[in-house]
């Protein structure tokens, strides 16, 4: 399989832009709400809904939106044609269904949920419905990521991929297993989906982990793929890196080498001294210079599926297989053997019914 | 003066320990000999030193020590050859393709009372010894996991016939990240779970593989053949990422190096100003030969690491994680 390049999508103007409410309002819905207001010709953030009212009233004020507490209010309010899922993983499943049920298209943050079980209702649901499920599964808008893509070719048949991301422990429900899924599911899952992406089905899974802290067993972890296609890949990622973020990417292929690292390719590093550092809490958010952000070319692909009809570049379908290889890499660091990720199984036809 | 001869050159590491034997003084490198002449007598001229038609005649030049380079396969029957004519060896690695062939060398270097040693140069390498020194006066902690490289250039020829190599990238690569390990964690690998492909079927040339050592670290590493011969600025590399309870640890042993970008070359390429790891390695087995120190890493080293191969083997076999068999010894003398 050749994965292709994110080409932007630019339909005509539409009537009028799509209106959008954020579910959530922390780091990432600030980072969606900036993201919408960036594509002003297809989307507009409408509403934001949080339980934490200072916050959604701040971002929402921020927009010229609303803020509410009544996700039903914001569901059932037919002006709402889009919603951005921008909570804790533990959420996902049943806000996504809610917002589908109520005919809404979705853009879910990553992962896509806390077990394939969970994932695969979002995938009956979605599949059901005509409306768009997209996975933010960001790190495919990277210009770094887009960078290696469009140089794939060069490299041969690719063999072994190395993906790396590390960061410090951010702290509160990211580390919460049962919010979170852990660091397979939280932050591995952008390399997973990556993989996935441009080296197809994963047949085996082998992974080891470790921490500092024995009441958040998965802080650090290596992860060994075997995907269908022959190629193989590593990935590791950690929380135990208090030297702050960093990811870096090696595709290693019969004729070449492709290969990124960040902060390597940030073009600016300011140092200010020592007493000016701010101690960011929570999860970091690895950004480089650009006219366009990859959180803003992610957006715009979402709004244009939902205009246009058209699929979402990362469906409910690519959320899924990114949860099941998380889910065998946790299983695998549980048992200490591979393990085979689960499968999406459509469901049956009903009995009479034709396919 | 202590005399010291090459057996074979089929190993590219032959032109490096020839060097570094012409550079250290008190040392007489005696000569060459390798079972196929003409690449043996290409090599001597090479090295500047005297060919050798037999391996009796090599040892009948009053050698004190032989350094073997011949492939991997005839390491055993080479060994024992030059053991048994009291000679001290330096075997290059993998000491052995087969944990039982590791196994009789160590024990016949026991019954005759020379040095066996197993060419290990990165314990000689300034940095991992500086890493070493770190791990090992608790700077980092319990060492919780470990992240490894030693990716390189298919080197081609014997390396990829399964028949002298015993093996591909796994045989090749794998046991110098796991010496490392071994002598930086002091501690041996439990089990062992390797993934690997090969382009041409013969041996595999890309290599993934987990440990789980026996005080709980956990380790991947890298031993893939994966770096383009032709465009890649260097032959390839052995880095280390340490994850400790007190801090973490990062290791890139050949950084010390300068870039020469050149019109009269097609590639940029590393110019090396680190300290000589393999001259290091000579030098020891010198002094070993001299009787004036034990070995810094020994036959029994040699077979830990072929263990560890063995059982990455028998993961790729099984697609299961493995335990390492680990033959039983007496103390080391």
């Amino acid at each position: 399989m050749t994965p292709e390049l994110l080409e932007p999508i630019a339909p005509a103007p539409p009537a009028s832009p799509l209106a959008v409410a954020i579910l959530g309002s922390g780091r990432m819905a600030e980072v969606h709400a900036a993201s919408l207001a960036a594509n002003p010709r297809f989307g507009r953030l409408v509403a934001v809904q949080g339980r934490n009212a200072a916050a959604a009233k701040k971002l929402a004020k921020a927009h010229g939106a609303r803020a509410t507490s009544d996700l039903a209010a914001v569901l059932s309010d037919p002006h709402v044609q889009a919603v951005v899922v921008a909570t804790p993983t533990l959420t996902h499943r049943s806000l996504v269904l809610a917002a589908l049920d109520a005919g809404k298209h979705v853009l879910v943050e990553k992962p896509l949920a806390l077990s394939t079980a969970e994932a695969g209702e979002i995938v009956r649901a979605a599949e059901a419905q005509d409306r768009v499920v997209m996975v933010a599964h960001c790190v495919r808008w990277f210009h770094e990521v887009q960078a290696l893509l469009g140089k794939l070719e060069q490299i041969g048949r690719p063999r072994v991929a190395r993906a790396s991301r590390v960061a410090g422990n951010p702290g509160g429900w990211y580390i919460d297993e049962q919010q979170s899924g852990g660091i397979c599911f939280d932050l591995m899952v952008h390399d997973f989906d990556l993989l996935l992406w441009w080296f197809g089905a994963v047949e085996r899974v082998h992974a080891l982990a470790t921490t500092r802290d024995a009441a958040h067993p998965e802080m650090y972890a290596q992860v060994v793929l075997r995907h269908t296609s022959g190629v193989l890949s590593y990935v590791e990622g950690s929380w135990l890196h208090p030297d702050g973020f960093a990811t870096r990417v090696e595709l290693a292929g019969a004729e070449g080498l492709l290969r990124f690292e960040m902060p390597e390719t940030k073009p600016l590093r300011f140092v200010p001294l020592a007493s000016k550092r701010i101690q960011k809490q929570g999860a970091e958010i690895p950004e480089s210079p650009f006219r366009r952000s990859p959180y803003e070319l992610q957006m715009e692909a979402f709004l244009a599926a939902a205009l246009c009809g058209a699929p979402a570049p990362v469906g409910a379908r690519a959320g899924f297989e990114a949860v099941a290889v998380a889910e065998a890499a946790r299983a695998s660091i549980a048992s200490g053997q591979p393990c085979r990720p689960a499968v999406y199984a459509a469901p049956r036809a009903r009995k009479g019914a034709r396919s | 003066m202590t005399r010291i001869g090459i057996y074979s050159s089929a190993h590219i590491h032959a032109g490096a320990y020839a060097a570094a034997l012409r550079a250290l003084p008190g040392v007489e490198f005696a000569g060459v000999c390798d079972p196929e002449a003409k690449r043996g007598k290409a090599a001597a001229k090479a090295f500047g030193a005297r060919y050798a038609a037999s391996p009796e005649q090599l040892f009948d030049l009053g050698l004190d020590g032989v350094i073997i380079c011949s492939e991997n396969v005839h390491h055993r029957g080479d060994a024992e050859r030059a053991l048994a004519a009291g000679l001290g060896v330096l075997c290059e690695k993998p000491l052995a393709t087969k944990p039982a062939d590791a196994l009789a060398m160590v024990r016949a270097a026991a019954r005759a009372r020379r040095p066996l040693m197993t060419a290990f140069p990165c314990r000689y390498s300034t940095p991992l010894r500086e890493a070493r020194r770190l791990v090992r006066e608790g700077a980092l902690g319990k060492v919780l996991a470990a992240q490894g490289t030693n990716r390189g250039m298919n080197p081609g020829g014997w390396f990829v016939d399964p028949e002298l190599s015993g093996g591909g990238a796994v045989m090749d690569h794998t046991v110098h990240v796991v010496d490392v390990l071994r002598w930086i964690l002091e501690d041996e690998v439990a089990s062992v779970y390797a993934e690997a492909t090969g382009a041409s079927g013969e041996v595999e040339d890309h290599g993934l593989l987990l440990f789980r050592f026996e005080q709980g670290t956990s380790a991947s590493l890298d031993c893939s053949w994966s770096r383009p011969g032709q465009s890649f600025p260097t032959w390839g590399d052995v880095t280390l990422s340490l994850i400790g309870e007190q801090g973490n640890l990062h290791i890139d042993a050949f950084r010390q190096h300068a870039m020469l970008y050149s019109e009269r070359a097609k590639k940029g390429v590393q110019v090396d100003f680190a300290d000589d790891i393999n001259a290091g390695l000579i030098a020891d087995f010198v002094a070993v030969l001299r009787e004036e120190k034990i070995p810094e890493v020994d036959g029994i080293d040699g077979l830990r690491a072929v263990e560890v191969v063995d059982a990455a083997y028998r993961s790729l076999a099984s697609a299961r994680a493995t335990n390492v068999r680990r033959a039983a010894l007496g103390s080391r003398s």
